[in-house]
């Protein structure tokens, strides 16, 4: 086996300890935000499109959800659950930052949902009830 | 005197010393503390997002899901 040169193994070692630094780590939490908050705004206008159309729903837990009868396009499937995926991974972390519990923050989340739906948007209330605002 | 000083001023007593009333309202101020951060960083994340979103009036269609 080769000897390892001493440079290169203490580089090595500083590389691996500047990866697991609280620095890096404080770093990667708004690039990670900013990545799902990309991701979510180029959702946003199908999603929009789909509540309107009576389609979507949002539920008590701060989730979309298929209405009953409606149909479900292969797109919008795959965008309700890559979105309702990117609102887990949020709400966890503010869970996370707060000691608090990721369905406290969905359900907290659902309620500012509610409060700035459009009229006609289908919602969830807190007893598990659907209504059109 | 008035006959009613004295058990008044005992009860107050009792209710000053009393340590109960920091126990019972200690977790509301703690519980109420997080609900806010909790809002205002939900704030923070989807503000954007919320500003963006169209606030176009959703027509009668489906009914949810059992």
């Amino acid at each position: 086996m080769r000897p390892i040169r001493p440079p290169l193994l203490l580089a090595a070692i500083a590389l691996l300890l500047a990866a697991g630094s609280p620095a890096t780590r404080a770093q990667q939490g708004p690039a990670e935000a900013a990545v799902l908050k990309q991701r979510m705004a180029e959702r946003l206008p199908p999603l929009t499109q789909w509540k309107a159309q009576g389609i979507l729903g949002e539920n008590n837990r701060g989730l979309l959800e298929f209405m009953a009868g409606a149909a479900r396009q292969p797109a919008a499937e795959k965008a309700v659950a890559a979105e309702n995926a990117d609102r887990l991974a949020v709400y966890g972390k503010i869970a996370r930052k707060n000691n608090s519990t990721a369905e406290a923050v969905g359900k907290a989340r659902a309620q500012q949902i509610a409060a700035q739906a459009p009229p006609g948007s289908w919602l969830q209330d807190a007893t598990g009830d659907w209504r059109q605002k | 005197m008035k006959p009613w000083l004295l058990p008044g001023l005992l009860l107050a007593g009792i209710a000053a010393g009393n340590g109960c009333v920091r126990v019972k309202t200690e977790p509301i101020h703690i519980t109420m503390d997080v609900n806010l951060r909790i809002q205002r960083d939900l704030d923070n994340f989807f503000g954007d997002l919320d500003q963006a979103a169209p606030r176009t009036p959703a027509p009668a269609a489906n009914q949810p899901e059992p």
